[in-house]
């Protein structure tokens, strides 16, 4: 636990970047234009900001390149990432910290608003 | 998109910002991904593309901060170098790292930086200002094309060292010379655009149609006239006249339908045919503010006069040429010469005696000849604060390199190479020097203000001074040399032999340093003697200049020029009538205790002189008569302070009715009365040569200095006004009203203005001063030079005070041990004070004996600047020597007095 304390709150672009790749493994730019789509646009990933985040995956054991690539991998040169058990890990923890987050902030929405 | 397109070379290029090892790693990655985003369908088009990049932007500068955060690694200063070849990455890397580190180790040391940057601050600052007004002042070219084949012409003759040249004289260079491709002449008079609504004076030349090919020059707007418009200007209903871009601006906002229309000029319809483009001047028309709005053509025949009279005529016309390829200005010179020579023979005229000779500059020469010295003179004295500021901060880095000997020592037993250090050094000279040029810019703007404030009437184009590229790009070669200058020494010197040596031993350091130390002192000290020297003559010129007395009293007078148009006012009683009204209205405001008029005020506009024969003075064997002319209203000596020594002023009974009245100053009665009594010459005759009878001489008044304070005074003589046109035929209508007050004359404009318009709607006052502000003009270069001297020897003075300072001080630190034991064993405190201040006093000799040398070696590029003083003068050199040596003594004692009260028991205890 205190491993997944080192790393969370995630970034949001590592989230997302966590939430392309828990799909499956992904190259740098499938893994930019899922996010996009993900996000509804929000997140833009330029390229910078797409291997800085990758970097910071790697260094905290949340992803790494996949040893084999996928059937379809079209251009032989491409760098495949995928998550690492800690990063599933990671991303669920999150997504639960998140979502305790929301009901949080609904409740007190709500309350606010039944006054 | 291609690869290596120029995006992509782009992309590269902003890669290079990231850490070498993200780059290693993702470099093929991060190009790919911007390829193919690049490709998408929303980046497509131009609006695409901005879009596009804006984003890629963006995204490179948040993540090249984020990938060094989290690039961790080893950073700063304990990389070991890698001998052999280095990669230009490898390179850049180390210099961002060297650049962190720097900033980094200046902002631990504030004490230190914040004064290294001040000092670097003024000294750059100085010279970016002073660059600034030289390049837009000396530098930029004049507003003509081909400006150096411009050259002016003028006379010269005894007593007058340059004056006007005559049209007949005009017609002779045309036809007889072949050095020039063509000759424009003009003459200056005053106008007034008299449209009721708004009457405005300016100044106005009668110029010939050639001017344009002469300087060529185009007009901004619609034509300049023609030769055939200027033959035919008489008989024309209405003149052509072509206006300059500044008045086109203030009159009509630069509305461009004033070609083709006619403005009311004189009390005459003129239609306006051209603008010309901003910032034109005639080459006569630089110094000063005035300069002409209104161009009006003249037409001068391209023939010989075949009838030359023997002074060559009336002096009155200015006179410009372009010289043709291949002929310089002193063959032009010769050319002219050999024309006057010619009509010598041929018509008998200019008697050897008056040593008549025509004068050819150039216009660079005459424009700028007289400010050069001044400006190159704070120049090199701003060169010198800034070598003074740079052996300052030298110093300092010197003295911080030894208390990092032991940081420079770890590195090095680290592995890092001399090279290495010296460069991390080095870069530390260029951060200082980054930020004190910074500094420099934003001081140099207060400065430029200053100086247009400062402003000497007669610096050319001063108003056009600004800090621009050229200038930045000066301080950013200034800071780059600079920052070697002071870092090269202390950097070489920090990581020199025996560095390693140093760790831990302290006791033996800086015998080397110390030594260097003591030059630099010595050299800025010798550099701050210069200036001081040279700040206390031009003082002392000031001094000189001001206690000239000019001989006028300007307390509490203000004058206004009023020209008349002749169209409204035909004749002489007109006009007299006219200044009589004024005169009689304006004495009954309230506050003015006097008015009175003149032709031309002494020390505000130059005054030339007219042929006299006088009674009694023997043309036959003396040189021929001539007086400078004046036409006065009764009360004026009265209301300027110009002292009656015989005889009576004048007053309107001096007027058409009565006998022709003259007052003349001395120098008239001592040159053409051989030194008589002023009392005897009363009553003696004086003709002008016009259709009146001689004038008698009613009143003899004290000399003024009229064409400069240290102009030559001359025979000068009075008209009075309402006799102008008894005795000359002439109708006065340019005269200056000169008001004596009780009060502030200030107060006293707008009632003036308003009684003038109140007699004549169309008429303008103009050049509104008072005499006090002409008297402050006269000394106005000397004053701008002593203060801005004596603002930058007053740096350098005390920048060379801290040096020694500091050294002495620093030596005292160093020597704690030392004294220590001496006091152990009966030093006495006087002896120990001593030995401190020996080495100071030494310093001080050395720099103080050395900077008076080096002074009186430059002290000639200052000579045509000083007047009344020599510039190896004695008393300046001995005060200057007196007042530094006790300043800088003082610098000494202050340290070396800390040394006597050295406990021994600490002093020993220290290490």
């Amino acid at each position: 636990m205190s491993e997944l304390q080192r790393v969370l709150p995630l970034s949001r672009s590592l989230l997302h970047l966590l939430l392309a790749l828990g799909e499956g493994q992904r190259h740098g730019y499938a893994v930019k234009k899922r996010v996009e789509e993900l996000s509804g646009g929000i997140v833009k990933m330029g390229p910078g900001t797409l291997y800085t985040t990758i970097q910071r995956g790697e260094e905290q054991g949340l992803l790494r390149e996949s040893a084999d690539r996928p059937a379809e991998a079209d251009q032989s040169q491409r760098r495949y990432y995928e998550l690492t058990d800690f990063g599933r890990e990671a991303l669920a923890a999150e997504v639960e910290r998140i979502g305790h987050f929301v009901d949080v902030a609904r409740a007190a929405l709500s309350g606010a608003s039944a006054k | 998109m291609r690869p290596g397109s120029w995006e992509e070379r782009v992309f590269r290029l902003l890669m290079g910002g990231y850490p070498r090892s993200f780059r290693d790693r993702f470099g093929a990655d991060l190009l790919a991904v911007f390829r193919e985003q690049r490709g998408e369908d929303e980046y497509r088009g131009l609006p695409g593309a901005m879009r596009f990049w804006r984003e890629i932007l963006i995204d490179w500068v948040k993540t090249m901060v984020m990938s060094r955060r989290s690039a961790g690694g080893v950073r700063g200063w304990s990389r070991i170098d890698v001998p052999g070849h280095v990669s230009r990455e490898v390179v850049m890397e180390d210099l961002r790292r060297d650049l962190g580190f720097a900033v980094r180790s200046l902002w631990r040391a504030p004490g230190f930086t914040i004064v290294a940057v001040l000092t670097l601050a003024i000294g750059i600052g100085s010279n970016a200002a002073i660059f600034g007004v030289v390049r837009s002042v000396l530098m930029e070219p004049l507003p003509y094309g081909e400006p150096d084949e411009v050259v002016t012409i003028w006379s010269s003759w005894v007593g007058f060292p340059q004056t006007w040249v005559s049209e007949n004289e005009y017609r002779a260079y045309l036809t007889g010379t072949r050095s020039f491709e063509d000759l424009a002449i003009w003459n200056e008079t005053n106008v007034t655009f008299t449209d009721p609504s708004d009457p405005e004076r300016v100044l106005g030349v009668g110029i010939t149609s050639n001017m344009v090919d002469v300087l060529q020059v185009e007009p901004v707007a619609g034509r300049f006239f023609s030769e055939e418009e200027a033959l035919r200007a008489d008989s024309l209903p209405t003149d052509v006249i072509v206006i300059s871009y500044e008045v086109w601006q203030r009159r009509w906002s630069g509305d461009p339908a004033i070609v083709g229309r006619s403005v009311e000029m004189n009390g005459r319809l003129r239609e306006v045919v051209g603008v010309l483009p901003a910032g034109f001047r005639l080459p006569t028309q630089f110094e000063g503010f005035e300069y002409a709005d209104v161009y009006f053509p003249r037409y001068v025949p391209r023939a010989e006069v075949t009838d030359f009279p023997e002074g060559g005529g009336s002096h009155g016309s200015y006179v410009v040429g372009r010289l043709r390829d291949g002929v310089d200005v002193d063959a032009a010179s010769e050319d002219l010469e050999a024309v006057i020579d010619r009509l010598r023979a041929d018509f008998d005229a200019y008697p050897a005696e008056r040593a008549f000779r025509p004068i050819v500059y150039s216009a660079q020469d005459d424009i700028f000849g007289s400010i050069r010295p001044a400006l190159l003179a704070l120049f090199g004295a701003v060169v010198f604060v800034l070598l003074i500021a740079c052996a300052n901060v030298a110093n300092l880095l010197l003295a911080r390199s030894e208390e990092r000997a032991s940081e420079l020592a770890v590195r090095t037993a680290l592995g890092a190479g001399r090279r290495r250090l010296v460069r991390q050094l080095l870069v530390e000279s260029g951060v200082l020097a980054a930020v004190g040029g910074l500094g420099g810019v934003g001081l140099a703007m207060g400065a430029v203000e200053l100086f247009k404030r400062l402003n000497p009437g007669n610096l050319p184009r001063v108003d056009q001074v600004a800090l621009d590229g050229g200038v930045l790009a000066f301080v950013a070669l200034v800071t780059l040399g600079t920052a070697l200058l002071f870092g090269v020494l202390p950097a070489l010197r920090a990581t020199g032999d025996g560095l390693k040596a140093r760790m831990g031993r302290r006791a033996e350091r800086g015998f080397g340093r110390s030594r260097w130390q003591g030059l630099l002192v010595v050299g800025e000290l010798a550099l701050a003697v210069v200036l001081v020297i040279g700040a206390g003559l031009m003082s002392r010129t000031f001094g000189a200049l001001t206690a000239i007395d000019p001989g006028f009293d300007g307390d509490r007078v203000l004058t206004l020029a009023v020209s008349l148009p002749t169209t409204r006012y035909p004749d002489a009683d007109a006009a007299t009538g006219f200044f009589r009204e004024t005169l009689e209205r304006a004495e009954a405001l309230p506050g003015v205790r006097s008015a009175a008029a003149i032709r031309s005020l002494p020390l505000a506009s130059s005054i030339g002189d007219w042929g006299l024969d006088i009674d009694g003075y023997d043309e036959e064997v003396n040189p021929r008569a001539a007086g400078d002319w004046q036409i006065a209203s009764p009360g004026y000596f009265e209301t300027i302070g110009i002292p009656l020594v015989a005889g009576r002023d004048f007053d309107w009974n001096d007027d058409a009715s009565g006998g022709a009245a003259v007052i003349v100053n001395e120098a008239f009665v001592r040159t053409y009365f051989a030194n008589a009594a002023p009392v005897a010459v009363l009553g003696r005759t004086v003709d002008m040569g016009g259709p009146g009878d001689p004038m008698a001489i009613v009143g003899v008044v004290r000399d003024v200095k009229h064409n400069g304070l240290t102009a030559e005074i001359k025979p000068k003589f009075y008209v009075p006004v309402a006799q102008w046109g008894l005795v000359t035929g002439g109708i006065p209508t340019s005269l200056r009203l000169v008001l004596g007050t009780s009060d502030d004359p200030s107060a006293l404009v707008q009632p003036t203005r308003d009684l003038v318009r109140s007699l004549d709607p169309s008429l303008a006052v103009a050049e509104i001063f008072t005499v006090d502000e002409v008297l402050s003009a006269a000394v106005a270069q000397p004053r701008f030079v002593v203060v801005l001297m004596g603002i930058f020897s007053g740096i350098a003075l005390l920048l060379a005070v801290v040096g020694v300072y500091g050294v002495v001080s620093y030596g005292v630190g160093l020597r704690t041990q030392e004294i220590g034991v001496r006091v152990a064993l009966g030093a006495a405190q006087g002896e120990v004070v001593g030995l401190m201040l020996r080495r100071g006093i030494g310093m001080i000799g050395i720099g103080l004996g050395l900077g008076l040398v080096l002074a009186s070696g430059l002290g000639r590029f200052l000579d045509s600047l000083l007047y009344g003083v020599s510039s190896t003068d004695p008393i300046t050199y001995a005060a200057v020597a007196l007042v530094f040596g006790a300043v800088a003594a003082m610098a000494t004692w202050i340290p070396s007095r800390r040394a006597a009260r050295i406990d021994p028991i600490r002093a020993l205890r220290m290490e």
